[in-house]
């Protein structure tokens, strides 16, 4: 026998989540992280009960986002019935990040399931209304094994007007559905007016328009200061979907 | 503590198996604990032997513990080596035992220096038996 233990304990881990939404995209560069993050601040400064976890481990930028330096002597979980993620305005924040002393993270597929496996055996996310998976670009292990080990997990797909992002989203969503997991919906990130998807995403939901923001990346590292831009306003209307 | 929540799994995986084959109880289960993860035995079977009162059947189970030395091969050139945990700083070594999978972002294979190379051995904690009666 061989047997790995820690996916026995996943299912009691996130049993007191009542929501998991995977932002994803699956086009590298169209905004996951960013909506991610500022999903997950719209709704803790509402009150909302919200668990943020970073599963783009080679691209991890949430931390940098929100303006946190994560580590043993600045920022780091504490070891209570496994880890329990610190705050950050409000938001219990776990991310491979903690641990990886700001060096690249060169990860295999193996390496990636297993972490994903070991993070959500070990975190103790407690009573959350919300949890937030910024996801990497793609469908292959990661996606998979979200898909796998929190079946609840819904979709919520970002996408721009660029065909190129909007050719894989249609393509993944089908196979999102295919197997069984729910849309949420999609963030038109980007706009430069109306939401530009057209026909392409006609059976989903557009959840918010993000507009273009010449003056966003200033503001990045800085939660106040993200709350104040036009994008942060803009994703708001997602807000009465989530919950 | 961190290895509650490793030692819960292991519970509720023994209730799991216990389930599946039909057990009364399960009156053993061996686990390997791998070098590079460095999980302290005393204290997992201290936390075992606490959680395993709420599984009905496991009262009574025996914690074996059995540890793994690490091995790696790396994918650049092929080389089989291992590591002295103990030679690693105090922040790198808490990282790794916290997610294993960050060794390779803190030693290199040392023949040809790449980071690029898979754990074939004592990575984390798995079961290797479980005994019970039916």
């Amino acid at each position: 026998m061989n047997l790995d233990p820690r996916t026995f304990a996943i299912s009691d881990r996130i049993k007191n989540i009542k929501k998991i939404y995977a932002v994803t995209g699956f086009k590298g560069g169209v905004g996951k992280s960013t909506a991610a993050c500022l999903l997950a601040l719209a709704l803790s400064a509402k009150g909302v009960k919200t668990g943020l976890l970073d599963l783009d481990f080679s691209g991890s930028s949430c931390h940098v986002i929100l303006g946190v330096t994560p580590g043993m002597k600045s920022l780091f979980p504490s070891e209570i019935q496994g880890l329990t993620p610190p705050e950050v305005a409000g938001i219990k924040f776990m991310s491979l990040a903690y641990f990886t002393q700001n060096r690249a993270a060169h990860l295999r597929g193996e390496d990636v399931t297993n972490s994903i496996i070991e993070l959500l055996a070990v975190t103790n996310w407690g009573n959350l209304d919300a949890l937030i998976l910024d996801m990497p670009p793609g469908i292959s292990d990661a996606a998979l094994d979200i898909m796998r080990l929190m079946p609840k997990a819904e979709m919520i797909a970002v996408v721009t007007s660029s065909i190129l992002s909007q050719n894989l989203a249609v393509k993944a969503l089908e196979f999102c559905k295919n197997s069984g997991v729910k849309t949420l919906g999609i963030i038109h990130n980007f706009t430069r007016g109306g939401c530009e998807t057209g026909e392409i995403f006609a059976e989903f939901k557009c959840l918010a328009k993000l507009p273009y923001d010449k003056n966003f990346e200033a503001s990045i590292g800085d939660i106040e200061a993200l709350k104040r831009t036009d994008v942060y306003a803009a994703v708001q209307p997602a807000f009465e979907n989530l919950l | 503590m961190h290895e509650w929540a490793l030692s819960d799994s292991v519970a509720r995986a023994a209730a799991a198996v216990k389930k599946e084959k039909g057990l009364k109880t399960v009156s053993a289960v061996t686990v390997v604990l791998g070098e590079v993860q460095d999980i302290a035995p005393e204290v997992f079977k201290e936390n075992f032997d606490e959680l395993k009162k709420s599984h009905k059947g496991l009262e009574k189970t025996e914690l074996k513990i059995e540890t793994e030395r690490a091995a790696f091969d790396c994918n650049n050139c092929g080389a089989h080596f291992n590591f002295d945990r103990s030679k690693l700083p105090h922040e790198t070594a808490e990282d790794i035992h916290f997610m294993p999978e960050t060794l390779r972002f803190y030693i290199t294979c040392p023949k040809c220096k790449s980071q690029d190379f898979k754990i074939s051995a004592g990575r984390g904690v798995y079961i290797k038996e479980i005994e019970g009666e039916k």
